[in-house]
């Protein structure tokens, strides 16, 4: 199923339009997932719902088992808390960029996997969710016994890799210790052995580890001592076994360096030889940490497992906006039916006034239909929905001024893409068609974009069509796919109480100035605005307001066009690159092109 | 070229070879700009415009950032668009040796980030290349950090909706070849030598990093565009990561066009 970015952003799918956030939006509902690899994928499911079948069954099925199965989905979820991003890190392993910290944390992972598998054990698991699934304990041996569980942040600053991992490096590491160690001793020793007492070993960057012997003490130096230097107040001596222990000292430093940094990218290069079953590992958590997700999400927020199949007909019983419901808090939230057809109630007029909710439905019925073709539960009392292979939506006013686009250019815009593209699948959610211009023309816009939808085979979508033109009602008249809904209004001493039902019917007024009163418009300017509006409607009655005028039905085939220009079918066929094209593909475009003909 | 000093003149040379790239050169503790670089970089984080003397009464703008800074202030200058080039000391300062040698040891762009501080854990990082003829589109994507690497070839008009599907972080396509066809909006787009998407070439680059004598077991042997977008990414990614790509093993050949109508006329 296809979603164009409008419909993403119009649905907000994937963020709340008003503040650029995941809160507020579809995801931020139902991604409960806990790994990195979870909640990158299901923003994939998210924006690319599928139309097959089978794999729709297969999901479902796979929530299903998550759902019923509350043990096991708790401790699933307890498991992925811990698990980071396997998927990036063996990426960074494999590509020799790793620090050694990120590959104790993909041990650390990888050290829950045993738990995991055994918490599915006996789990009837569906069998697509195992495949790749499986614990690794031999890379998590080898970094638990090389790398220490808190290294330095660089490989080569020496506490990166354990001891007994490497005999060479210990027997430098225990070389430089006991060298420095010996030279400590030093010290002691040599006065004992010279009997002065202020004999003293140093070091500096020129000479190195040097023993200093003050003037008077000159006599007692031994023999062996070697002159390296002279001072004011005493002299400086070397000696061989000096030497020798701070070359090792030196040495050693540089030498665990180098060998550290080796070890480490040998590690590394063990691991990654395993990158391909750690990397399709982490897309099997993936899976596993989406569907866990989602069940959890339909635990919560009370979701139905829809009924699919590839009929045309979408019935939705108690449906719910699975975004404005949160937002409200429980159960407040007033659920509503949805019934389309396309060869019953195909376009669902829903009329009624602003602010009542009418966006708000029919946001909820595309959410719905998205979620099902996600695979996901849906928020519903029970769900039927015949697969769609795109939504459109037309929703808002958004001036487009980068492109000196008006409200009402954006709008014809994307209502002409819509007419042009859509199937007898696809689902239609055109909210405020023909707003942007004036009344009249709006309306004549409305109607006609209905009529459109109604009488062309090609386009003839199941359409939910809301507008606060009352006059719109009178296509159900003449039209018989047409069903008229309205937004239950009670009105009670001139107070307005919007009851958020869809009703059967259409709605007689669009209630805009009680709104405006709502919103506090100055008392005087909502009384005139009444006197107006009276004035008005009487005058309407009185010639032939817009929906008497238009009362002529439309034609119900439209007319071939007389000009002789070449039919873009043909065009099209002209152009066509068999050559270029598998069977399947071909196939394909003979299926568009004949439906394409038939349609004009 | 008498009055300016050795270190101005191995910036220049850098320069020259990254000119759609902010160089961020290294020098000591600091990474400093100059020029029109360093008046960009300055306003857009904030930081002080100074100058510096480079030659005999030469004074360059210049605005640096410390070294241990250099993650945070690089995630801003990509996030705005930026692509960046981190110029590196190669060599250990010896005195008398004269100055050391520098080399730009990657181009960070927003869509081949591999820092983890850069990126977005919740997301996929995507990389989009496109080729287009005047009927058929090849899309290829990558995310290298987590080696997903794939392409198709679609009908033109089928393009816009696949790219916003995947709704990548950079776009990268031919100098020419696009025609008038829009993509403008979707991300920012990066323009490549028109001789990289030539499917020979791509077809040699791809059989290059894969190690194989034909695209067969790809699945898209018979998409030139497909191939042509695919063999552009792995071009790209060679120039700006200067690291490897072995762990990009796979390329998976996809379809958009949806079975639908098929399946149910059967």
């Amino acid at each position: 199923m296809a979603l164009d970015e409008q419909t993403l952003i119009n649905l907000e799918v994937l963020q709340n339009s008003r503040t650029g956030r995941v809160e507020g939006s579809l995801l931020g509902v139902i991604d409960l997932t806990k790994t990195p690899m979870g909640s990158r994928l299901i923003r994939k499911w998210l924006s690319q719902p599928r139309l097959e079948l089978p794999e729709l069954l297969k999901r479902q099925e796979a929530v299903a088992w998550a759902v019923e199965e509350t043990m096991v989905r708790a401790s699933l979820i307890a498991l992925f808390s811990k698990m980071s991003d396997i998927e990036r890190l063996i990426n960074r392993i494999g590509s020799g960029v790793a620090l050694p910290r990120e590959v104790v944390t993909l041990r650390r992972s990888l050290e829950t996997m045993p738990s995991l598998v055994s918490s599915l054990e006996n789990a009837r698991v569906p069998s697509w969710l195992q495949i790749g699934l499986k614990p690794f304990p031999d890379i998590a041996a080898l970094v638990a016994g090389a790398i220490f569980d808190e290294p330095s942040s660089n490989p080569g600053d020496g506490n990166v890799i354990k001891p007994k991992f490497s005999e060479e490096l210990d027997s430098l590491r225990s070389a430089s210790k006991d060298a420095t160690q010996f030279l400590a001793n030093l010290e002691r020793a040599e006065q004992e052995n010279t009997g002065i007492k202020s004999l003293k070993v140093g070091y500096n960057k020129v000479f190195g580890y040097y023993i200093e012997v003050s003037n008077a003490n000159l006599p007692q130096v031994p023999p062996e001592y070697i002159r390296k230097q002279t001072l004011v107040g005493g002299e400086r001596f070397i000696t061989p076994e000096l030497k020798e222990y701070e070359a090792l000292i030196l040495n050693a430093k540089e030498r665990i360096e180098e060998l550290e940094v080796s070890l480490f990218k040998q590690v590394c290069r063990q691991i990654a030889g395993e990158s391909e079953h750690i990397l399709a590992l982490a897309t099997a958590i993936a899976r596993l940490d989406v569907i866990a997700g989602l069940a959890a999400a339909a635990v919560r927020h009370n979701f139905v497992r829809p009924e699919l199949d590839e009929g045309l007909r979408i019935e939705i019983k108690d449906g719910r906006h699975p975004v404005v419901e949160q937002s409200l808090g429980g159960g407040v939230f007033i659920p509503n039916d949805t019934e389309l057809d396309n060869n019953e109630a195909q376009i669902v007029i829903l009329t009624g006034p602003n602010m009542a909710g009418k966006s708000t439905y029919l946001k909820q019925v595309a959410l719905i239909v998205l979620l099902a073709q996600t695979g996901s539960f849906v928020p519903a009392g029970k769900a039927h929905i015949g697969l769609v292979d795109r939504i459109f939506t037309r929703i808002g006013a958004r001036e487009d001024l980068a492109s000196g686009q008006s409200t009402f250019m954006v709008e014809m815009v994307e209502t002409a893409n819509i007419l042009n593209n859509a199937t007898p699948r696809s689902l239609l959610v055109l909210d405020e068609i023909g707003r942007g211009t004036s009344t009249y023309d709006g309306l004549s816009i409305a109607r006609a974009v209905a009529e459109y939808i109604h009488n062309n085979a090609r386009t003839n979508a199941k359409t939910l069509f809301a507008t606060h033109y009352h006059e719109m009602v009178e296509l159900a008249a003449y039209l018989p796919k047409v069903r008229n809904y309205n937004v239950a209004v009670s009105e009670n001493k001139g107070e307005v109480v919007f009851l958020r039902k869809i009703v059967p019917g259409g709605a007689d007024k669009s209630y805009g100035i009680h709104v405006a009163q709502m919103a506090g418009l100055p008392r005087g300017v909502v009384h005139r605005a009444h006197e107006v509006l009276v004035d008005l409607e009487a005058k309407g009655n009185n010639k032939s307001g817009p929906g008497a005028k238009n009362r002529r039905p439309a034609p119900t085939t439209l007319q071939i066009s007389l000009f002789g220009e070449k039919s873009p079918v043909l065009e099209e066929l002209e152009n066509l690159q068999v050559d270029s094209l598998t069977p399947l593909e071909a196939l394909n475009k003979l299926y568009e092109l004949q439906n394409k003909a038939r349609g004009q | 070229m008498n009055d300016v000093t050795p270190i101005r003149r191995q910036y220049l040379k850098v320069k020259q070879q990254h000119p759609g790239a902010l160089v961020l050169f290294r020098l000591g503790d600091f990474y400093e700009t100059f020029d029109d670089d360093a008046r960009t970089v300055a306003r857009e984080l904030e930081i002080v415009l100074t100058s510096r003397e480079m030659g005999k009464g030469n004074r360059i703008p210049m605005a640096g950032i410390p070294y241990h800074a250099l993650d945070n202030y690089l995630a801003r200058l990509v996030s705005r668009g930026y692509k960046v080039a981190i110029c590196e000391q190669m060599t250990q300062p010896t005195p008398g040796r004269g100055i050391v040698e520098r080399e730009v040891t990657r181009v960070v762009t927003p869509g081949t980030i591999v820092e983890p501080a850069l990126l977005d854990s919740h997301k996929n990082n995507y990389l989009v290349s496109l080729a287009a003829d005047d009927t058929q589109a090849g899309i290829a994507f990558i995310d290298i950090t987590t080696s997903e690497f794939a392409t198709t070839q679609l009908p033109l008009n089928q393009a816009r909706l696949e790219i916003s599907r995947l709704a990548p972080s950079e776009i990268i396509t031919a100098q020419n070849g696009l025609g008038g066809w829009d993509i403008s909006g979707l991300a920012g787009i990066t323009r490549l030598d028109d001789f990289v998407f030539g499917t020979e070439n791509a077809v040699r680059t791809l059989q290059e990093h894969f190690g194989v004598t034909s695209l067969e077991g790809y699945g898209c042997a018979h998409l030139p565009l497909a191939v042509s977008a695919a063999g552009a990414i792995i071009h790209y990614i060679r120039q700006t990561q200067k690291s490897s790509l072995s762990q990009i093993t796979r390329l998976s050949t996809y379809h958009t066009v949806l079975l639908w109508h098929w399946m149910n006329r059967r």
